[in-house]
């Protein structure tokens, strides 16, 4: 089986030229799933003032919806956060998902590490030199494995994308993040490449890691990939 | 969907019994009949199981079998959604737990396959991969499994957003989504880390018949450095060890996998 026969198969559009595959991919992040472990945060481990503290150690799972490129309407109108309501609007926080629109094609699962270093006092070694700052951006670690496909008893393991890099950064109407494809399954068993991801807008399911304010909602997701089969 | 023709097809060619079991099997079955009656065998060193040679697209297959080594199964549940002391797995969400084990690996066709249906958990199905066909007194294993992740299993019935609308039912399978290392070769002190094999993907599903999973391969070492492909995983059977995450049930014994490797070396 030919990898363009295979890519006709899957429910989503693929460019194929000269062995470069593109294709971009919608995500909703469902905030209810956003189950974070603050057990081996090295700051203290009840706050939600991730900004404020290390929460370096701490890990974390989550699950979205993955639609076709383009199903979610770009983000028009500047909105704040509960979270930080004196930072300045940004579009790409309007919330723009409400998923009665349209029916997911595939399934996101997302886990990683928090690299948030809050902490206002730098870091020394033992000899007393500064040896780490305050970073506060980008916010995650993690690896995605992107299941194109409904999981059925019949189809445990729908064709899939792994990716590994980093995530979020402070402004979301700048937050271009390049990610590495790691691996692939079904017609991107051999794949190599890259991936962009880039924000559009949040969606109608609040995030559980910011539950001590009033609906932080979950983000989306666009993910432009560029890959080789 | 795709995958399912791709596995049903790698199935046909080369999996379960297929040819890359075929590949390790004449050596493998030779160490069998060497070993005396009741005694380990001595299984052949990897160069002579490990099939590196390319067919005529460039790809190489081979398999491997795992013993999941229950002891080793430590669960961590300080991240989980539902209620975190309970082990009924299947009707909270136990997504945000996380958990490492480890198994014996041997070259593929080492454990032989189930035939007598057995009984599940009381209550249960019954299926002949419940059946105990590995007890590690038969083998020494020539290599490591490593496996370590998440739980995926959402057993509430529905969830729903801010307004409403459901967005999200009840999901009980796959189990795991895991990041494997198959290392070839023991660790030892001289040797800390063999050639080595990495995937990525989901593990298990509700029925031991069905379950045949399609995992990418994520990375390598050795003669595995430039490695891309995939690689399938089905049950087999059970093995003597008990999983500490069933701790609260009987016998819940640990399973075996056989794994079918298809990857491209360059």
């Amino acid at each position: 089986m030919t990898p363009s026969t295979d890519l006709a198969a899957l429910p989503i559009p693929i460019k194929l030229e000269r062995g470069i595959a593109t294709f971009t991919l919608d995500v909703a992040v469902l905030g209810h799933t956003d189950a974070a472990d603050t057990s081996g945060r090295i700051g203290p481990r009840k706050t939600q003032n991730y900004f404020g503290i290390d929460t370096r150690g701490d890990s974390y799972y989550y699950e979205g919806l993955v639609y076709p490129g383009g199903t979610f309407p770009k983000p028009t109108a500047p909105t704040t956060l509960s979270v930080n309501p004196k930072a300045p609007p940004k579009l790409n926080n309007e919330v723009v998902w409400d998923f009665t629109k349209a029916k997911p094609i595939g399934t996101l699962m997302g886990r990683g590490w928090l690299l948030i270093n809050g902490a206002r006092d730098p870091y020394k070694d033992s000899r007393g030199t500064v040896v780490d700052q305050t970073r506060t951006a980008p916010h995650l670690l993690s690896t995605h494995n992107i299941f194109l496909g409904a999981f059925t008893p019949d189809v445990l393991t729908p064709p899939m994308l792994v990716t590994s890099g980093m995530e979020n950064g402070n402004d979301p109407d700048n937050e271009p993040m390049m990610r590495a494809l790691t691996g692939g399954t079904g017609p991107f068993r051999f794949a190599e490449g890259e991936v962009r991801q880039e924000r559009i807008g949040r969606n109608t399911t609040a995030l559980k890691t910011f539950s001590d304010f009033a609906s932080v909602y979950a983000p989306n997701y666009r993910f432009h990939f560029k890959i080789r089969l | 969907m795709t995958t399912e023709r791709d596995r049903r097809s790698f199935i046909k060619t080369v999996g379960a019994g297929g040819l890359a079991v075929a590949a390790a099997g004449p050596a493998v079955a030779a160490a069998a009949a060497q070993a005396p009656k009741g005694r380990t065998m001595m299984l052949p060193p990897v160069e002579a199981w490990l099939n590196m040679k390319p067919d005529s697209n460039g790809v190489v297959r081979f398999s491997v079998d795992v013993a999941v080594l229950g002891h080793t199964d430590a669960i961590d549940a300080s991240g989980r959604i539902g209620p975190k002391d309970s082990q009924n797995y299947f009707s909270i969400d136990v997504r945000g737990d996380t958990f490492y084990v480890e198994g014996a690996l041997y070259p593929g066709g080492t454990i032989p396959d189930p035939t007598v249906v057995t009984q599940g958990r009381p209550g249960g199905r019954a299926s002949r991969h419940y059946q105990q066909v590995w007890d590690f007194t038969k083998a020494q294993p020539v290599g490591h499994w490593m496996s370590r992740g998440w739980a995926i299993i959402n057993g509430v019935d529905e969830y729903k957003d801010t307004k409403g609308t459901v967005v999200e039912r009840k999901r009980t399978e796959p189990h795991l989504l895991t990041e494997h290392n198959y290392v070839f070769g023991r660790m030892t002190g001289d040797n800390l880390t063999p050639e080595m094999l990495i995937s990525s993907g989901a593990d298990d599903g509700n029925d031991p018949e069905k379950e045949i999973l399609v995992r990418a391969i994520t990375g390598g070492t050795g003669r595995f450095k430039f490695a891309r492909g995939q690689v399938v995983e089905h049950i087999l059977g059970r093995n003597t060890t008990t999983l500490r995450s069933f701790s609260n049930f009987p016998n819940a014994f640990s399973p075996n996998y056989r794994f079918e490797f298809e990857v491209k070396l360059t």
